[in-house]
């Protein structure tokens, strides 16, 4: 009885740090901040002035980026042309990143 | 005679130092100092923390290699995301000018989103921002990331911090929701 008690001590005492050290590593996990986060905002693309915007911005490049699915189910009233051109600037720029999560 | 003289100053001074380090040890064990956050230090203990953080961090973040793709659009996404959950509750974002964190915390944390940093060149600002991001500060509301985030996820968030003054509130919700969330 005493060996038993002792070796559920054992095995309590080896998982709850365990457990408790792989609960803090998933808390900082990008995919956890996910749940629960907001979407971009897509929409509000349309009313930003255009004539402002370059897209070699990383900012823009960064939004485009963001909005590309959104911008494509649209059906983006800007030529195609210059919507490939803007993918590869994002592309470009991935590529150039040492991280991306 | 002039070694008399000198001894009995010798013995004044320490005797001086002897009661100004009792008078000190008073004032701390009575609890004489106001150590609320609402109270704010006075100007020479305020002087001495500041100069010991801008000193210590200006030092240890002298010899850090700064990657050179910061401007990388895929960093601002990771970093924005990062700050977004991580760092706008106390730090702020475009359009948002107060927080419970930037009333209530003392010393107040910067408000980031606004381009005040004037510390040095850009190379000395963005080893500074790592060096703090990963480090923390002692005491002052700011952890230390280092512990759970690798280098890399810092550096992604240097980098957003480096354009996050020019975002306006819509620009900044699209660089930093997270586009694999659940809402989308």
């Amino acid at each position: 009885m005493q060996i038993r008690l002792r070796k559920t001590g054992a095995i309590a005492l080896s998982t709850i740090p365990a457990l408790l050290v792989s609960l803090s590593v998933a808390a900082h996990e990008p995919e956890k901040h996910a749940e629960g986060a907001q979407a971009p905002d897509c929409a509000a693309m349309k009313d930003m002035d255009s004539a402002t915007m370059d897209k070699d911005d990383p900012v823009m490049q960064a939004m485009m980026e963001q909005c590309k699915g959104h911008m494509e189910s649209m059906g983006h009233s800007k030529p195609s042309a210059d919507s490939g051109q803007r993918d590869h600037g994002n592309e470009k720029a991935s590529e150039g990143s040492a991280h991306d999560h | 005679m002039p070694i008399r003289k000198l001894l009995a100053c010798v013995r004044c001074l320490a005797v001086a130092g002897l009661v100004l380090i009792l008078a000190g040890a008073a004032y701390v064990y009575l609890g004489l100092y106001p150590i609320g956050a609402d109270t704010p230090h006075n100007a020479a203990t305020y002087w001495l923390l500041e100069s010991v953080r801008e000193r210590s961090v200006a030092r240890a973040a002298s010899g850090i290699a700064v990657p050179g793709d910061l401007d990388a659009s895929a960093r601002l996404l990771a970093g924005g995301a990062d700050y977004n959950d991580m760092c706008a509750g106390c730090h702020l974002e475009p359009g948002v000018k107060e927080s419970d964190f930037t009333l209530g915390l003392y010393p107040a944390p910067p408000n980031l989103a606004e381009a005040h940093d004037v510390h040095g060149d850009p190379e000395t600002r963005d080893q500074r921002r790592f060096w703090i991001i990963k480090h923390g500060i002692k005491a002052s509301g700011m952890p230390a990331w280092g512990p759970g985030h690798d280098d890399e996820r810092i550096w992604n968030m240097v980098a957003f911090l480096k354009r996050l003054p020019d975002l306006t509130p819509q620009q900044y919700q699209i660089v930093t929701a997270r586009k694999d969330s659940a809402a989308h």
